[in-house]
């Protein structure tokens, strides 16, 4: 009986015991699980594959492909060890755990390829694929699983594997969204400070604040980045501001992990963490940008890697002002500084050397170097340098050391000088400076022997022994005299107008001179038209007084008129012949016959005064009489024009 | 080991005139304390003290600080700018034109020694003719060939021969005088006005392909952000502004 059973607890305990056969031997065990088969738009899944090995070669460069619909991020790779024992053998297996989490754009039922591993130059596959189906939002919590990103570990998680409730507070009636500010109790601080009049964007979104907009160049201005939420979300992914133009020195040991405080913004209740808080210092005068601060978030109503940007904030820094500037500023020495100093020992022999210690302490941007007192005679070295940099109460500050090894080549009683920082304090809008003397120093002649005495002057001072600038001049202890070079400008009217004054004045004058004397000729050539001869003739009878004159004009006039309108000059025509000689030449009869009767008139008036004007109305002169009939033969005798004027 | 305690002193008195300064600037050099001295006479050139004398001495200064042996990067460079600026505000100053000489002629060998080929710059040929006279001298030239065209323009309506071919030259002389002289005063003003003297104060730096010695003058144009645009004979481009030491010469 005993014998009957022994062999079948044999054959299990072999069986419980022996390791696992493989199909193939060498290849990876491989494991691939999806971490839900149904999710919601928005809501993140894992795909976690293992893979272990016997063999010395590791699995290596596990890949995921999946569909477009769904992003990815990852893997999160860990190392794997698991050890077996039985039947007096050991089994040790090496391998990979990789984890891939995704989120679903979109509806719709989803199959992924399974995840590939290479041992050494091979690939292989984790099974057959994986399927997902991705339904809509319904506003449901997320299941959070073990392994989630919002499990144990995460700042905004905290509670790990799965629990009803999603970070921070249950969405639907009664929760924190359901806008009862009754259910937040007074454990949560209020952030009246941080209120604001609209949301920068829906659910989540984030705003940078600087404690001042105008700066001095080196001045600590301190800037803090909030998160505003009251959504559920993963923060993804995050990018730091540029700060391309600053200093930047962190004031939180931990950021990120301040209790979130509440506050209102647009009427509605928001929950508010401080991310970070730096100091930063501008390094030159302008208008500077700090940069914006960008996070990726996903959420179910955000949707996945929504992208949130804060404040690109502007500070406007000038340099400290002219006056009243020390010598030897030097710009972003901003702050309130202490120097001390120690000169270690006070005597030693031409060609040795001292240490001068020197410590900066106090609050701003410490400087991190120093202006020596330089001398001939007496060589500064590089110093050594320590420092700590610290925060107090939200003020940078801290200490720098130097020690510095100083060789005095020239033998006497020595003075080092003094270190001096002159810096600008903007609490105090002045400038200050720390000194700190450094005494004298007792300097021995060499001793007799071998020049141990001044090293050769100048890095580069050509050969030994040779000065470049031996030559050069010695200083000036006046301010001499000079003529400073007078201002070029010239007044722009008036260069230009002298220029141009000139040639214009000439063209002027020549255009004008020819312009008169075109006139001229025109004035002279109407003058001796016969029209206009005619016509001054006929205001000369009606000027006159005297029958025998106004005869002589008319009669001058009639001629003058005929020969305008015929081209006939007819004082060498007889009396008689002209009415013909007229109308051969083109001239109405009724004209010829008015001139012939006119010069008819003309001449009894020049002899018989009373008679020539029969149709005089009574009282009138018949000189008068004649001139008026001779002023409207002149007019129309003015309206002829020659034969060879006609136009064609 | 002594224990000095520290000073915080009150800076010089806003009241307080740029001599003061200068009188400490030259008695520290004197007594070879270059760096108050050129901590000094700097700060006379911020306060917009611009004297020939002020310059010079800023100039031994900075070349006393290379004689020590304790010379920084540029040093050589400033010096060369405070040489040249007083030579523009005292131009027969005889010392400090040597000066600049030794300055120059140092930078040139330790080039050598580096194994960089002594480059000089040639201008462009326009900024040569302009820069053969002074604006003023141009604008006087362009009112003068005004004047003679001018002349010409009334000589040639005279009715008489001779005068009207006097006229006709002088007008042609003027004429194509003030077509060349226009020009040339324009681009004088147009450089004074857009452009500026300045200096290479770090130890080289490259123009695209050429390399530009310290203590080189350079043309300066417009600063855009921390770029500066400048010419050096006929290349042009951008360098740092940091690396550019701009003269005060007015």
């Amino acid at each position: 009986m005993r014998a009957a059973l022994a062999w079948p607890l044999v054959a299990l305990l072999v069986l419980g015991f022996a390791p696992p056969a493989r199909a193939q031997a060498g290849a990876p065990d491989l494991t691939a699980t999806i971490s839900a088969a149904e999710v919601q738009v928005g809501e993140p899944f894992t795909i976690e594959l293992r893979a272990m090995t016997e063999t010395g070669d590791s699995p290596h460069s596990p890949l995921l492909r999946a569909p477009p619909e769904l992003a990815v991020s990852g893997p999160h790779i860990s190392s794997q060890t698991r050890m077996q024992f039985g039947m007096g053998r050991s089994v040790v297996e090496t391998g990979i755990s990789a984890r891939w989490q995704l989120v679903g754009n979109e509806e719709g039922s989803f199959t992924i390829p399974a995840p590939t591993v290479m041992v050494g130059p091979t690939t292989y596959q984790a099974g057959g694929p994986l399927h997902v189906r991705v339904i809509a939002a319904s506003g449901a919590p997320f299941h959070v699983g073990a392994g989630s990103p919002l499990g144990p570990g995460s700042p905004f998680g905290g509670m790990g594997g799965s629990f009803p409730f999603p970070f921070p507070f249950p969405a639907g009636p009664g929760s924190l969204f359901d806008d009862d500010d009754d259910l937040l109790g007074p454990g949560t601080p209020e952030a009246h400070e941080l209120a604001l009049a609209a949301p920068r964007a829906a659910g989540v979104f984030l705003r940078s604040v600087a404690d001042k907009r105008a700066a001095i160049v080196g001045e600590q201005v301190t800037l803090s980045h909030y998160l505003y939420y009251r959504v559920e979300f993963q923060m993804t992914d995050r990018r730091e501001p540029a700060l391309a133009d600053f200093l930047r020195v962190p004031l939180l040991g931990n950021p990120g992990t301040d209790p979130p405080r509440n506050t209102i913004v647009g009427g509605q209740r928001y929950l508010v963490r401080l991310l970070d808080r730096v100091a930063v210092f501008p390094l030159r005068a302008g208008v500077l940008h700090t940069g914006a601060l960008e996070a990726w978030f996903t959420s179910q109503r955000l949707g996945a890697r929504a992208l949130r940007t804060s404040d690109d904030l502007v500070i406007e820094t000038r340099e400290p002002p002219l006056a009243d500037r020390p010598p030897g500023y030097r710009l972003g020495d901003v702050g309130r500084f202490r120097l001390t100093a120690s000169v270690e020992p006070r005597a030693t022999q031409a060609g040795g050397a001292v240490a001068v210690l020197v410590r900066i302490e106090g609050t701003g941007n410490v400087p991190n170097a120093l202006k020596v007192p330089e001398r001939t005679g007496v060589e500064w070295l590089d110093p050594e340098r320590r420092s700590e940099v610290e925060t107090r109460r939200g003020r940078v500050g801290g200490w720098r050391f130097f020690g510095y090894v100083v060789r005095l080549h020239q033998s006497g009683r020595i003075n080092l000088g003094t270190v001096s920082l002159p810096f600008y304090d903007p609490d105090a809008s002045a400038y200050g400076v720390a000194a700190a003397p450094l005494g004298f120093v007792a300097v021995q002649p060499p001793p007799p022997g071998p020049d141990a005495g001044a090293p050769a002057a100048g890095a580069d001072a050509g050969a030994a022994g040779s000065d470049p600038f031996a030559t050069i001049g010695e200083p000036r202890f006046a301010l001499g005299r000079f003529e400073p070079v007078p201002d070029p400008e010239l007044g722009q009217r008036a260069l230009w107008a002298l220029v141009v004054a000139g040639p214009l004045a000439a063209l002027v004058g020549s255009i004008g001179q020819r312009a008169a004397r075109g006139l001229r000729r025109r004035r002279s050539e109407r003058a001796a038209d016969p029209r206009a001869l005619a016509r001054r003739a006929v205001r000369e009878a009606l000027r006159a007084q005297d029958g025998p004159i106004t005869a002589t004009a008319v009669e001058r006039a009639v001629h003058l008129a005929i020969e305008a309108a015929t081209g006939l000059k007819s004082r060498a025509v007889l009396l008689g012949d002209l009415e013909a000689e007229l109308g051969r030449r083109g001239l109405r009869a009724e004209l010829a016959l008015r001139a012939r009767e006119l010069l008819d008139r003309c001449a009894s008036l020049r002899f018989e005064p009373l008679a020539a004007a029969p149709d005089a109305p009574a009282g009138r002169k018949p000189a008068a009489a004649l001139a008026a009939a001779a002023g409207r033969l002149v007019a129309e005798l003015a309206h002829e024009r020659p034969q060879s004027e006609e136009p064609e | 080991m002594t224990v000095l305690l520290c000073a915080l002193h009150r800076p010089p008195s806003a009241a307080e005139k740029p001599p003061d300064a200068f009188r400490r600037g030259v008695e520290a050099l004197a007594e070879g304390r270059y760096e108050e001295a050129i901590d000094q006479l700097e700060s006379l050139a911020d306060r917009g003290v611009v004297h020939p004398d002020a310059s010079y001495d800023r100039g031994l200064a900075y070349v006393l600080r290379v004689r020590a042996g304790a010379e920084r990067e540029g040093d050589l460079g400033r010096a060369a700018a405070a040489f040249m600026e007083a030579l523009a505000l005292r131009p027969d100053d005889e010392e400090a034109d040597h000066a600049l000489g030794l300055v120059q002629a140092e930078v040139a060998r330790r080039q050598a020694r580096r194994g960089k080929d002594v480059l000089t710059a040639r201008p462009t040929l326009g900024r040569v003719l302009c820069g053969l006279a002074s604006e003023r001298s141009w604008a006087a030239s362009t009112v003068a060939s005004s004047l003679v065209l001018s002349l010409g323009l009334v000589l040639r309506r005279r009715p008489r021969r001779p005068w009207r071919l006097a006229g006709m030259l002088l007008a042609s002389i003027g004429l194509v005088a003030a077509l060349v002289l226009v020009p040339l005063y324009l681009g004088a003003r147009y450089l004074r006005l857009h452009t500026s003297p300045g200096v290479l104060v770090v130890r080289e730096i490259y123009l695209g392909d050429e390399h530009i010695p310290e203590g080189a003058r350079l043309e300066l144009g417009e600063c855009r952000g921390q770029l500066l645009h400048v010419r050096w004979g006929s290349h042009e481009g951008g360098i740092p502004a940091a690396a550019v030491r701009k003269l005060q010469v007015r």
